[in-house]
């Protein structure tokens, strides 16, 4: 009897699925969704030299930057909204030339991930049309339009290595369902060579299949499969949990008062949160259990 | 009415509200709680109809109580409200068809050019990093319209050339825009704590159009960092009704992030 593979793994056997010096897609959008428990093993671990690429980044890739293990970043937003309009470590290290920063907006992330997936030389876009961008981002290039219009800019593919991606449930084949919105995770993936997919809950196959139209990730495209319950906390999951305020709070106190030549804080939140835990289920006593459960969401 | 007058943000708000239509497409914008709050007041006193999008989700909150969350459009708290959900790659669909869209700006030149990028000059060594385009550009490039809110009016936000431009707006003024090729209409309106500015019809040049109560024409010029079109008469904002006033303190900023 031949069976079908399994795709559940742990956060360090997805780890090892990155090297460093690739180039991370995330998914998610801001403050939810993000793949943490996937993204604190790769900090645990102090991977480097990574180019990372999502819509609209926050405090996460805030942290991996604080932690030296980011060189380049391609994103529309670095800002956790009214926590903190600039991310701290981003805010510093984009000015002082010691982060690679690729100027985009949004459309110019998601056409350079849609190039990739369709495997196009380029997308036509209206979005850097008089903007700097061109001028700050050299990949992006005026062009004539061969239909006699006006010029556009031409975008081109971003080549992602790995997506790692935060969604509700998947089942062990890695089907994967988001309840809510997808963001543009399923891009992310459709971009990338390897993908890794955290998940709150394991699921059955035959639960999947009673509604294969909730599948937002088709497991055609997914390698790894996380079972990673508060995955992303601090940040919130749809329909799961709110973002963690007080702690994100903590979090942007810590980075500033590094930032200021002050770096106990900022060290004993990396001890406490990364370094330390060696499970999801002990990262979560780190967090404490009451302050996890007073997250949820009513369902 | 409430003892404690209207705040400027409250009066933007009210100002936003009475913009929207009940057919109107708007979409949430980050970080803009004085938008948002406009959107949630015109969707909760006169347009039940209105379809919200806010990051993928289209939102319907006609007959909610209480809005628990103005601060932070990327939460999940807003998705309860959602009756469809796209992919954002999908959401770019609807961009020809948005009414509004609201954008911040760190400054402003007088064709309503914005830079969200940073202050610089050098891009490699900037002043002070922005949190970057968000969906600007490509949004700016394509909807109906859209609204500039800025938290403070002064020369630095201001600016006579932006140190660089994340969305482009009247671009050089006159036709430029439409020479560029660009489908969309271009900014409407520009919202700051002292005033409400719109654009000259020809020139594109931004215009004072409503002072707040209490803010002068002389309050503006000076700190405005290029030459504001002004007109023959300034007429002041208009008062909040009654029922505008009630409406956004009791249900749609219940904590008061516009008070202050």
């Amino acid at each position: 009897m031949v069976e079908r593979t399994t795709k559940v793994c742990s956060p360090q056997e997805a780890a090892a699925l990155v090297r460093d010096g690739d180039t991370i897609g995330i998914g998610g959008i801001v403050s939810t969704n993000r793949p943490m428990a996937v993204l604190r093993r790769l900090m645990k671990e102090r991977r480097s030299n990574l180019s990372m690429i999502t819509f609209q980044g926050g405090l996460d890739i805030d942290l991996m930057i604080g932690l030296d293990m980011v060189k380049r970043l391609t994103v529309s937003y670095m800002g956790a909204e009214a926590l903190a309009p600039v991310t701290p470590f981003y805010g510093r290290r984009a000015c002082d030339g010691t982060l690679e920063v690729d100027e985009v907006d949004l459309g110019t992330v998601l056409f350079m991930l849609r190039a990739r997936a369709l495997r196009l030389p380029f997308l036509p876009s209206w979005g850097p049309v008089g903007t700097s961008l061109p001028k700050l981002n050299p990949r992006l290039k005026v062009v004539e339009d061969p239909f006699g219009g006006p010029p556009v800019v031409a975008i081109p593919p971003a080549h992602v290595d790995v997506a790692i991606l935060q969604a509700n449930q998947a089942d062990r084949y890695g089907n994967v369902q988001h309840i809510g919105a997808s963001y543009g995770d399923a891009l992310v993936a459709h971009a990338a060579d390897r993908v890794i997919v955290q998940v709150e809950k394991l699921v059955s196959n035959e639960e999947v299949r009673k509604s294969p139209r909730d599948t937002t990730i088709y497991h055609g495209v997914v390698d790894a499969v996380v079972v990673a319950p508060y995955g992303s906390h601090p940040f919130a999951c749809q329909n799961y949990y709110q973002r963690d305020e007080t702690h994100l709070r903590e979090y942007v106190q810590a980075a500033r008062a590094l930032l200021e030549g002050r770096p106990e804080e900022f060290q004993a939140y990396v001890a406490r949160y990364i370094d330390v835990p060696s499970s999801i289920a002990e990262y979560v006593q780190a967090v404490g259990m009451e302050r996890i459960l007073s997250l949820a969401m009513e369902q | 009415m409430s003892t404690i007058p209207p705040t400027p943000k409250e009066m933007m708000a009210i100002f936003i509200s009475r913009q929207i239509q009940n057919d109107y497409f708007v979409s949430l914008g980050a970080n803009l709680p004085v938008c948002t709050a406009g959107i949630f007041l015109a969707h909760l006193t006169k347009a039940p109809d209105l379809r919200i999008h806010a990051m993928g989700l289209y939102l319907n909150l006609a007959g909610v109580d209480r809005i628990e969350e103005l601060n932070q459009v990327s939460a999940p708290l807003l998705a309860k409200y959602a009756e469809a959900t796209s992919s954002l790659e999908d959401s770019f669909y609807f961009l020809a068809r948005m009414h509004i869209n609201f954008f911040g700006a760190m400054q402003l030149d007088q064709y309503g050019n914005g830079n969200l990028i940073g202050i610089g000059p050098d891009p490699g060594r900037l002043k002070s990093r922005g949190p970057g385009c968000v969906g600007t550009s490509t949004i700016g490039s394509t909807v109906v319209s859209f609204y500039y809110w800025v938290g403070s009016h002064t020369p630095r936000v201001f600016v006579k050339q932006c140190d660089f431009v994340s969305t482009v707006g009247w671009y050089q003024g006159g036709d430029s825009r439409q020479r560029l090729g660009l489908p969309g209409g271009g900014p409407a309106y520009v919202l700051s704590p002292k005033a409400v500015m719109d654009f000259d019809e020809a020139t594109k040049r931004m215009r004072l159009k409503y002072l707040v109560p209490g803010v002068t024409v002389d309050d503006v010029v000076a700190n405005t960092g290029f030459e504001l079109v002004i007109p023959d008469r300034v007429e002041v904002l208009p008062e909040p009704t009654d029922e505008e006033m009630a409406v956004l303190r009791a249900r749609v900023d219940p904590y008061g992030l516009l008070r202050h």
